[in-house]
């Protein structure tokens, strides 16, 4: 019993999401966007109308949220990010130097985890895919190339992106996703025919009659 | 700026080498405590009890999920030890904790953090009520002086004078007025 949990809980997979700021976001804002809702229809106390009302609500929120998170983030935020990191912030540094972009980063970070020979045999269909494009700089290449890669290699290429991921995370989450909601959702819950003033009535009546 | 440049540099550094899904979080939290409040005040079409009542039930709610947050990545990172084998390395104690850090995030997110809120806000925000009215009624009750009226004394004799005597009609077609039927009866629940 020990063993498998032992085994989940130190899954290289797992453990990647769990230390990337972008996917464990992503997967809460979701787990939000569907968890929420259905405990607010789970509940006893109020009506019919005003629960399906604040869950319609909730969900289009944290649709929201994942729809700025994702297209904000995602694009702008990290690939930003890191061309200042290595243009500005590191330029003297030789850790940015090996990657010329942050595609190559990523496609490094999914294959940085396969055993040697999963890891090349991978590497060369990428090349075999884009015969005419290097994919790696030669410094990546003999870094893949080696048994185990030391994180001293990329941890500072990691860090700015997790940095700029977090800031656009705070920026996105905080700052965009309420004033976006603010302007789609009452449009999207009048359209669904569903008003808070309607609500309000309803959860009043039964107020009164009780 | 080099100053500047340092800090950053440590921030990646630690990024980098020990990231945490508790970190994004609580930043996050952080940030909209300070930001949802603030743009709920600068709502201009909201009354402004209702904007204050909203602020603070706003702040009140990331005051909570901050502590939540971090109390359960330390929960996790305390956990890790006892849960994996003993046989394994002091970096896949690590691994563990970090992955479980990221799952009790997903369920304080989840759960935790709306039955404390429910549970911490509600009787807060009931207080805060309670009290406003209190101040409310003494306030009236400071302001509003009933003017004083000499009500001259009525004797029993006056006011057997002064009342009409009781008519009875029989109720015929004649006299029927179907809205005096409706008095006091409301239809549809009001407005």
């Amino acid at each position: 019993m020990i063993t498998a949990i032992s085994n989940i809980l130190t899954n290289p997979t797992l453990v990647n999401i769990a230390q990337s700021t972008r996917t464990a976001m992503s997967i809460e804002t979701g787990l939000k966007a569907t968890g929420r809702p259905a405990f607010i229809l789970m509940d006893k106390k109020i009506s019919d109308d005003t629960k399906k009302y604040a869950a319609t609500k909730e969900f289009l929120y944290q649709l929201t949220c994942l729809a700025v998170y994702m297209g904000l983030v995602l694009p702008v935020f990290r690939k930003c990010g890191f061309q200042v990191f290595k243009k500005y912030i590191f330029k003297d540094q030789h850790c940015f130097d090996k990657f010329r972009n942050l595609d190559e980063f990523s496609m490094f970070k999914k294959l940085k985890d396969l055993p040697l020979e999963e890891r090349k045999q991978e590497l060369q269909k990428l090349k075999d895919k884009n015969p005419n494009k290097s994919i790696f700089t030669e410094d990546i290449e003999n870094i893949l190339a080696q048994e185990r890669i030391s994180k001293r290699d990329y941890h500072m290429v990691k860090g700015a992106d997790e940095l700029s991921s977090i800031v656009g995370s705070v920026v996105g989450l905080a700052i965009l996703a309420p004033q976006v909601s603010h302007i789609t959702i009452h449009p999207i819950l009048k359209l669904l025919h569903m008003d808070k003033k309607q609500a309000q009535k309803e959860e009043n009546n039964i107020d009164e009659l009780a | 700026m080099n100053k500047g440049r340092t800090l950053i540099e440590q921030l990646c550094h630690a990024l980098g080498k020990n990231n945490d899904a508790s970190y994004a979080v609580v930043a996050v939290a952080t940030a909209k405590g300070i930001f949802r409040p603030m743009f709920t005040m600068m709502d201009k079409e909201e009354d402004y009890e209702t904007k204050k009542y909203t602020a603070m039930r706003e702040g009140l709610t990331e005051a909570i999920a901050i502590p939540c947050y971090l109390s359960v990545a330390w929960f996790a990172k305390n956990i890790a030890a006892p849960m994996i084998c003993k046989s394994q390395t002091s970096e896949a104690t690590k691994k563990a904790a970090k992955t479980l850090s990221f799952l009790f995030v997903c369920a304080a997110a989840l759960v935790i953090i709306p039955a404390a809120c429910s549970a911490i806000i509600n009787p807060i925000m009931d207080f805060r009520q309670k009290a406003l009215e209190q101040k409310k009624s003494k306030q009236n009750h400071l302001d509003i002086k009933e003017p004083q009226i000499d009500v001259p004394q009525i004797t029993e004799k006056q006011q057997v004078q002064t009342t009409l005597p009781q008519m009875t009609y029989p109720k015929t077609f004649a006299n029927f007025s179907p809205v005096n039927y409706n008095v006091g009866l409301k239809i549809g629940g009001g407005n």
